[in-house]
């Protein structure tokens, strides 16, 4: 816990200050934690806690989810033909109830939306313990767990339980031979686009409105530029730094998409993220990183295979007050929002069951004045067309019997109209009245498309504080 | 018998959420830089004995053969709504065949009207009088959902407080989740006088708890959510709190939607006189605007509440009253078949709640006894089936059946009488024998009433 200042501390002790943040919040190296000593004992043991609370009054304008019409004749060729709605959107875009909108067929679509939530912001309420104990002189041994949890209730319920997430709980042995973890940690595919996320945007902020309708946490660029690691059971191993490379490789619990055809698993799934550290100048510092995924799915009632893969990569510079981070990904089946995200963008549900490809680029930029942090970033998450999808012939030109499910059989029109790209244009305004209390303006613009032209703009305003120990 | 009173106040402040600066807490370590961490918590079970009626069915004697010369047999109709205490009890054979539920005898360990709560916070000075307090809460029960042996506990916990709190001479402003604010007044005489080791209604029974104490019967419970709230400083007694809270919903009955969120607020009075004289009292409000899903429908929930505390002595007396459109029967928005004509108009009934708590504190030993009132009024349209062709309708209600009449009765009052004998072992230790009678009204006149017996104990830090 650091002490409170007259006037806030200086940039460079400002970015250790994130840094210990990320640290903490993103489960990484053990041994340098934003912490608390609680207690100590004379056989070496050191008891220690961690954590944040914040909460965000956040509104939301925009268009509700889209629905195509067509013009439809009756039976009648006398009488004009008549609105009816067409191929509804798969998932994607910010779901929350809007005013219904009466069509000419009497049936109502969502129309424009203006909601309003009081709700935890991209990292959620966390309450983090752990023990520490040398090994050696340069050998720790590190317990941790982390509990988060929202402050708003599930679906606006007024009393329902608030469901507490056990979201860490891990061993750490870490040395001159390198860091090895084990337990429930968080993962290493797209780590290094979260971190640009937390750090040059979204740490005391909100992001996009994910989870609105139920509860959170907010999603920052998680799903608009960002697809985001996963907190799992695992093993991994870090090197020690070598002239500023390292290589952390892990194994972990296989992930499958549940109740989306390909649910069983064989063997976990192995990530990788190489990075490079370089500090110049004074303030200068460089942080490169490249990671990758592998998890091979099954079919659990036909034995069909298929591969879930992602590489990513990007880089973090900082001169000075100004930070930058560029970072893209891509892959097959890794999902809009976090790895292994299951919908039917993921998957060609209605037709071959094939998995998608997808692709994304984020660019976030702060300005750290110290007291004051101004970040801007920008992401789009692309998600690309199957040709079973638009093409009703695809599955009979490709050995099939029948042409492809999922197609109107009048019109050969599909009768869904999958994910094509969410972008995000994101801004953040935090005032840091201590190093332990923060403030925050936050202003997200979602702006999602679909295979079949619908489109969905929604705005997100948000107010809120963060205090963290 | 000062330290007595203090004790139980003070842990009404951690457990309510109320003014932090008079927390029952353990200090676990200071820093050098000011920051203070402290634990709080408490952890109780309580056996539980019930005894009474089951869920009540109403039958009619029916020509079920259109045979005049055989005799009606009795037939179930109207199955009742929402309302008294859902336990499995005995089925009785019907002269048709079926069965019905019969007397309940059950019993469960389980947690009282509180559960095992963890409280975890950090504190420090940003003046000599500004004190920012960051607090967190988690619940659990002691019982396992639904009777089960083993199941995972991750659905038990229930991370129910989390907010910032910045307390000085210039009020108090609170953002987080944290207990909101109709009702409050309410509530805290259930606590204080009746139920803090204690568990009044057995609610959750054949789920989980926490158990209810006098909600439902006299109380409608304010809700831990998400909001901002301010409270002004103290003048000469009087205090104004007001808070905007995260909007809540009747989920899966129609009115599913909002727009803005839940203004709130209670104003409070307290004089102190004599030596151990004390007046509290309050008056509170609350507005939800919802909206309907799928039509331009809206409508408004709103209450009222007010009451007063009076300490004199050993002597404690609480009066509560409430009432308002929507609200619920336990909590508010306590989204059930009792709050809305759900099978008719969806109209959103009135309900009214009525409390009387009084407290013998004797220093080792509280004798505590209590009566509240909830009633649902009942909605032309649930006793009429023309009354929705009367108010402009093509139709006649719905729900009603072939002969006219509704084919439920909905809840119209809950009735609760509440005993509890709390023995003070230490500051942290206390047991308690403790009594509490359902008696339940439906519109069509079924009642239901269960008598609960229980004994437990309580550990507090």
């Amino acid at each position: 816990m650091k002490p409170f200042h007259s006037s806030y501390a200086p940039v460079p002790t400002r970015l250790a200050g994130g840094a210990l943040s990320l640290l903490l919040v993103l489960g990484l190296g053990g041994s340098a934690r934003a912490e608390t000593t609680l207690a100590g004992n004379t056989d070496g043991w050191e008891v220690y806690a961690t954590g944040r609370i914040g909460v965000f009054a956040e509104v939301l304008k925009g268009d509700g989810i889209p629905q195509a019409y067509s013009q439809a004749p009756g039976g009648d060729p006398s009488t004009p033909p008549m609105a009816m709605p067409i191929h509804p959107v798969g998932s994607g875009g910010i779901v929350v109830d809007s005013d219904p909108v009466r069509q000419p067929d009497g049936t109502y679509r969502a129309g424009p939306i203006l909601a309003s939530r009081v709700r935890s912001g991209f990292l959620g309420n966390i309450f983090g313990f752990g023990v520490r104990h040398k090994l050696t002189e340069s050998t720790v041994l590190t317990g941790h767990i982390a509990i988060w949890g929202t402050v708003e209730t599930d679906s606006q319920r007024t009393f329902y339980r608030n469901y507490a997430d056990w979201r860490e709980g891990y061993i750490n042995i870490e040395g001159p031979g390198g860091t090895l973890r084990v337990g429930r940690a968080l993962s290493l595919f797209s780590r290094g686009e979260l971190e640009i996320d937390y750090l040059y945007a979204h740490g005391y902020g909100v992001g996009s409105p994910a989870g609105f309708a139920q509860s959170g946490p907010s999603g920052g660029h998680i799903g608009y530029g960002v697809v985001s690691p996963v907190w799992v059971a695992g093993v991994s191993y870090a090197t020690p730094r070598f002239h500023g490379f390292q290589l952390t490789a892990g194994y972990y619990d296989p992930g499958a998409l549940v109740n989306y055809y390909w649910t069983r698993t064989k063997l976990g799934r192995p990530e990788a993220e190489a990075t490079y550290d370089l500090s110049f100048g004074n303030s200068g510092k460089l942080h490169l990183f490249a990671n990758g995924v592998f998890q091979k799915l099954y079919a659990t009632d036909t034995p069909r295979s298929a591969n879930v893969y992602g590489v990513g990569g990007g880089g973090r510079i900082e001169l000075g007050i100004f930070h930058l981070g560029v970072a893209s990904h891509s892959g097959r089946g890794i999902g809009a929002g976090y790895f292994l995200d299951v919908s039917d963008t993921v998957v060609a549900q209605y037709t071959t069951q094939a998995l998608r490809k997808f692709s994304a680029y984020y660019v976030q930029a702060q300005l750290a004045f110290g007291t004051f942090d101004l970040n801007a970033g920008w992401g789009m998450t692309r998600v690309y067309v199957l040709p079973e999808d638009i093409d009703p012939n695809w599955c009979t030109s490709n050995g099939g019997t029948a042409p492809c499910a999922g197609f109107d059989a009048g019109t050969n029109q599909p009768n869904h109209s999958f994910l094509k790209s969410q972008t995000g244009y994101s801004g953040v305004f935090v005032y840091h009245l201590s190093p332990n209390l923060h403030f925050a303006v936050d202003y997200f613009l979602s702006d999602a498309r679909w295979q079949q032209g619908e489109k969905q703009l929604v705005h997100a305003i948000n107010l809120g504080s963060t205090l963290t120990w | 018998m000062l330290a007595r009173l203090a004790a139980p106040l003070s842990l009404l402040l951690v457990v309510l959420a109320l003014p932090v600066g008079a927390r029952a807490e353990t200090t676990l370590v200071t820093t050098s830089n000011g920051w203070e961490f402290y634990t709080t918590g408490r952890i109780g079970v309580f056996a539980e004995m019930l005894k009474g009626d089951g869920v009540p069915q109403a039958y009619g004697l029916v020509d079920t053969d259109n045979n005049p010369s055989t005799p009606p047999v009795p037939t179930p109709v109207h199955p009742v709504g929402n309302g008294g205490v859902a336990v499995m009890s005995d089925p009785v054979r019907q002269p048709d065949g079926t069965y019905r539920q019969g007397p309940v005898t059950a019993m469960r360990l389980r947690s009282g009207f509180l559960g095992n709560v963890f409280g975890f916070g950090v504190r420090r000075k940003l003046t000599e009088s500004t004190v920012l307090t960051g607090h967190i809460a988690i619940w659990a029960t002691a019982e396992t959902d639904s009777e089960r042996t083993h199941y995972p506990n991750y659905p038990d916990a229930d991370w129910r407080e989390g907010y910032i709190n910045i307390e000085g001479p210039g009020g108090t402003l609170r953002a987080g989740r944290a207990l909101s604010l109709f009702s409050r007044g309410a509530i805290e005489i259930d606590y204080l006088y009746a139920h803090e080791f204690g568990v009044g209604n057995p609610a959750g029974f054949l789920e989980r708890g926490p158990a209810g104490g006098h909600i439902g019967y006299g109380v409608v419970a304010p809700v831990f959510v998400a909001g901002i709230s301010y409270a002004t400083p103290r003048f000469h007694g009087f205090q104004l709190t007001a808070g905007y809270y995260d909007p809540g919903t009747l989920v899966g009955l129609y009115w599913t939607r909002t727009k803005l969120g839940r203004p709130e607020a209670e104003a409070t009075y307290d004089l102190s006189f004599g030596k151990s004289g004390k007046l509290h009292l309050f008056a509170n409000g609350a507005f939800q605007k919802l909206y309907a899903e799928d039509s331009p429908r809206s409508t408004n929930v709103y209450g009222m509440g007010g009451g007063g505390r009076f300490e004199l002595g050993v002597f404690h007396l609480g009066v509560a009253t409430h009432s308002g459109q929507g609200l619920g029967v336990g909590y508010f928005l306590d989204g059930s078949d009792a709050v809305l004509g759900q099978y008719t108009t969806q109209q959103l009934r009135k309900f009214s709640g009525y409390y009387v708590q009084a407290q013998l504190a004797l220093g080792t030993f509280d004798i505590n006894a209590g009566w509240g009132l909830t009633r649902i009024y009942v909605l032309p349209e649930d006793i009429d089936p023309n009354w929705c062709i009367a108010s402009g309708g093509s139709q006649p209600c719905a729900g009603f059946d072939a002969s006219n009449q509704p084919a439920r009765s909905f809840l119209k009052s809950q009735t609760g009488y509440s005993g509890v004998l709390v023995y003070h072992f230490s500051p942290h230790v206390h047991f308690a024998l403790d009594y509490f009678l359902s008696d339940v009204k439906w519109q069509q006149g079924e009642r239901q009433v269960v008598h609960a017996v229980n004994i437990g104990s309580t550990l507090v830090w």
